[in-house]
């Protein structure tokens, strides 16, 4: 019995970040008495949706394989809030016409990546990281006011605001309506449809799926600009939430959601990941930062915790895989 | 002269695959002992054995006149055995004389290297060697072929090395730079090296060579002096008579030409390939690997753009621009390399099975249909007799034949018209051999036209109802007579430069 379950465990990323959170939840609650409360815990998911919608994207990317990583996923959200921002805060565009160019921006900054990755086949370590610093400049220059100094834009119309912070019986608007069902959708994606198939095939070796007639540059080109039109959904929520764009927003997500991929299980070097294991990833760390702030112990050591628990989880990974997933 | 290397009864087994049967092999000091054989003649074995990458299963290896085993290359190495392969072992980014002296450097008192020295050792090796060491300082990598063979020669005489082992060292090398290397071999013979020098270009092995060895079939068929043997005898021992099943088959009708295939060209690969592919026939193609038979195919399906030439489906010309649009008109490609090529190893038997079609597959909002893919893919598994828990079973704990059948299955799910063969039974037992045999043949009954790439001889012999035959890049033997198809004609096309017919 207990045999099985470790190697269950093992075997399955999912089910091990699933006993890890229960863990975790039973620590904190005996620790800190209102983190189990209803309200808490569906309070705290609305933490999750921007960092969660980029891991997402990261995941499919990374499954692409080749060295597939969008290091800009985070400035592409810098941007496309900036844009948002901009168009509807100073230039007195329709809000709604505002979010839908946002959106795009930040799908077009994904047609840009993918179109070097795929097309020009240049590293995407290469690419992504140059266009990262672009973006980033991007999102500055056009934050520049009148007297020249890039500024954060917050006088968004009032009824913007539903999209973060909203909430229906305690749960928020952007995680019922927005986060879950592109969750499933994206999981139907890459588990059900032949465009999972081919994106699995790419990442596990891109020759054989050349020589299996699989249209390898077409779906590392896709998995990029839907990382981009991710990026531009959270830009949306983000700066709904916070009721205001800054170009900064993005700084430090980047990497952080690159983590929460490969955290889930995502198999750094492609081929092989899950929404699923993803998602679990995000639902950890966004209760661990949440306990962590609960149990006043300062942000300062959020990220810090999650580079712990990544490495953690790796060794644990490797001790129970030694131990129980051979071949018997 | 003192015999440097002697084999005795080396026996290696891979497997159920005999690779050597008890071979004697020996080196003389200073004389350039030849090895020639068809691919799988267990040339390659031996010499991996010699220089200490294998392990034999029985027999003795003397160097001189003293038995050692050689457990690792460096051991070998150590004791001056060294090889020079086709593709030089190189560090590209490093110059010559830093490869040169790579985990050997020459230091000074206060351990610094003694770039000096190693440079004038490097210069003093060259020119014993007759050669303008006008080139060690440059990074080995912009080197061409031939230097980098060169400067891997000045290694091992750094290293004193006793023995040099040369595997078809001038396959890639122009006339003058093969002229050079025999003017450095006659060099080194002057210095008591023994040398083993394998090649498929028999003609220059008069040129070179002071004695020869001829393998088949992990047996030694002799072993002569240059001067008491001629291509033909040596060509007779290598075809030998190999075991030639005899099979119940009527010749296609030569009616329909469902491919022609007109002067394709692609620079550095191949030559001036033409050909036609009758409905209902199958095509051998002979040759030794290398000879860019491959490459030919992927070409028509896709892979690879030819320079100019075109290539016609039912007498129209089409454009092949990749795989998708190959398999759209009905051509499908088993490729050569299993592993590389054909299958998603850490993937499960169906989806390896179903990638090719997968698109047929789905229903709405591009789902896959998965009651389909069972099917289709459970209909292989029984139908090909492929051994395996299930259909999700992953590729990777399947047999070397179960997964060959997988791969096969994978593009017979596509209904092909013209089903190209790139060594379909590479490393497979008998059994799972003959089973693809079989179908291969019931194929080509129900009218699909079919391509065999293969280099073992008895396979092409056996099923081929034309074979063409490449050398080099180049169509060097056409035969179109089923008698005319023999191992000692297809052979002869294979080794040779010279252009053989056979037709009605």
């Amino acid at each position: 019995m207990m045999k099985k379950f470790l190697k269950l465990m093992a075997v399955n990323r999912s089910f091990f970040l699933f006993v890890f959170l229960i863990g975790m939840f039973v620590v904190f609650s005996f620790i800190i008495p209102e983190f189990s409360t209803i309200y808490n815990v569906l309070n705290m998911t609305k933490y999750g949706v921007e960092i969660g919608l980029l891991a997402f994207a990261e995941t499919l990317i990374i499954i692409s394989g080749g060295g597939g990583i969008d290091l800009s996923i985070g400035s592409i959200l810098s941007l496309s809030a900036m844009v948002i921002g901009v168009l509807a805060g100073r230039l007195g565009v329709n809000i709604v016409i505002a979010s839908i160019l946002g959106i795009i921006t930040g799908g077009l900054c994904g047609v840009v990546n993918g179109f070097f990755v795929s097309f020009l086949r240049i590293p995407p370590l290469i690419v992504t990281l140059s266009t990262m610093y672009v973006y980033d400049s991007l999102a500055l220059l056009i934050a520049v006011d009148k007297w020249g100094n890039p500024m954060p834009v917050s006088n968004f119309p009032y009824g913007y605001y539903f999209i973060g912070q909203q909430t229906y019986f305690n749960i928020p608007f952007q995680v019922i309506a927005i986060f879950i069902p592109l969750a499933l959708m994206l999981h139907f994606v890459l588990s059900k449809t032949t465009f999972g198939r081919y994106l699995v095939a790419t990442g596990n070796s891109e020759v054989v799926a050349r020589f299996s007639s699989v249209p390898v540059r077409r779906v590392k080109f896709t998995v990029y600009v839907i990382g981009g039109f991710l990026a531009g959904l959270a830009a949306l929520i983000m700066t709904s939430r916070i009721a205001s764009a800054r170009p900064d927003l993005g700084a430090g997500l980047n990497l952080q959601a690159i983590t929460i991929a490969v955290l889930g299980g995502t198999n750094i070097m492609g081929g092989e990941g899950s929404i699923l294991g993803t998602l679990m990833a995000i639902v950890v760390i966004t209760a661990l930062y949440n306990g962590l702030q609960l149990a006043g112990i300062s942000s300062i050591w959020q990220v810090g915790t999650l580079g712990i628990i990544l490495i953690g989880s790796a060794i644990a990974n490797i001790i129970l895989s030694k131990k129980f997933s051979s071949v018997e | 002269m003192d015999s440097v290397l002697k084999a005795k009864k080396i026996v290696k087994n891979f497997g159920g695959v005999k690779a050597l049967r008890g071979v004697d092999f020996e080196l003389l000091a200073g004389e350039v002992h030849a090895l020639v054989g068809e691919n799988g003649a267990g040339k390659s074995t031996l010499i991996k054995i010699l220089t200490g990458v294998l392990q034999p299963d029985s027999g003795e290896i003397e160097y001189f006149g003293k038995n050692v085993v050689l457990d690792s290359p460096r051991e070998a190495h150590e004791l001056g055995i060294v090889a020079v392969y086709q593709e030089p072992l190189v560090y590209k980014h490093l110059s010559v004389v830093e490869n040169i002296f790579i985990g050997n450097e020459i230091k000074k008192r206060n351990g610094d290297v003694d770039w000096k020295k190693e440079r004038d050792v490097t210069r003093e090796l060259l020119k014993s060697l007759d050669i303008d060491p006008y080139f060690i300082d440059e990074p080995m990598g912009s080197l061409s072929t031939g230097l980098q063979q060169l400067a891997l020669i000045a290694k091992a005489l750094n290293y004193n090395a006793k023995v040099i082992i040369f595997d078809e060292p001038t396959a890639i090398l122009t006339e003058h730079e093969t002229q050079r290397l025999f003017s450095i071999i006659k060099k080194l013979k002057e210095k008591e090296v023994g040398i083993i020098y394998i090649s498929h270009r028999l003609e220059e092995l008069p040129q070179i060579a002071d004695r020869v060895t001829i393998m088949r079939d992990g047996q030694v068929m002799g072993t002569f002096n240059m001067n008491e043997i001629n291509r033909e005898k040596m060509i007779e021992l290598m075809a030998g008579r190999a075991v030639i099943e005899e099979i119940d088959r009527k010749p296609p009708k030569y009616e329909e030409v469902v491919l022609e295939v007109e002067n394709l060209n692609k620079k550095g690969l191949y030559q001036d390939i033409s050909f036609k592919l009758y409905k209902g026939e199958i095509l051998g193609f002979s040759g030794l690997v290398g000879a860019g038979r491959s490459e030919v195919m992927q070409t028509i399906f896709g892979l690879i753009k030819p320079d100019s030439g075109k290539i016609k489906i039912n007498s129209k010309e089409v454009n092949i621009k990749d795989p998708a649009s190959a398999m759209n008109i009905g051509i499908a490609y088993v490729p050569e390399d299993r592993g590389a090529q054909g299958l998603f190893r850490a993937l499960a038997i169906s989806f390896n099975i179903t990638i090719p079609i997968i698109d047929q597959l789905s229903k709405f909002f591009g789902m896959v249909d998965k009651d389909k893919e069972r099917e289709i893919s459970e209909n292989y598994l029984k139908w090909f007799q492929i051994k395996a828990p299930s259909i999700y079973t992953l590729v990777n704990n399947l047999s070397g034949g179960n997964q060959q059948k997988v791969l096969l299955s994978k593009w017979l799910a596509t209904s092909p018209k013209i089903l190209i063969l790139d060594e379909p039974t590479r490393g497979v037992d008998v059994a799972v051999k003959s089973q693809i045999h079989n179908e291969i043949l019931r194929l080509a009954e129900s009218g699909i036209s079919i391509i065999i790439v293969s280099s073992e001889l008895p396979e092409i012999i056996k099923l081929s109802d034309r074979v063409i035959v490449m050398h080099e890049g180049r169509i060097t033997g056409r035969f179109d007579k089923k008698d005319s198809i023999t191992p000692t004609n297809l052979l002869n096309a294979a080794t040779g430069s010279r252009m053989v017919y056979s037709r009605d």
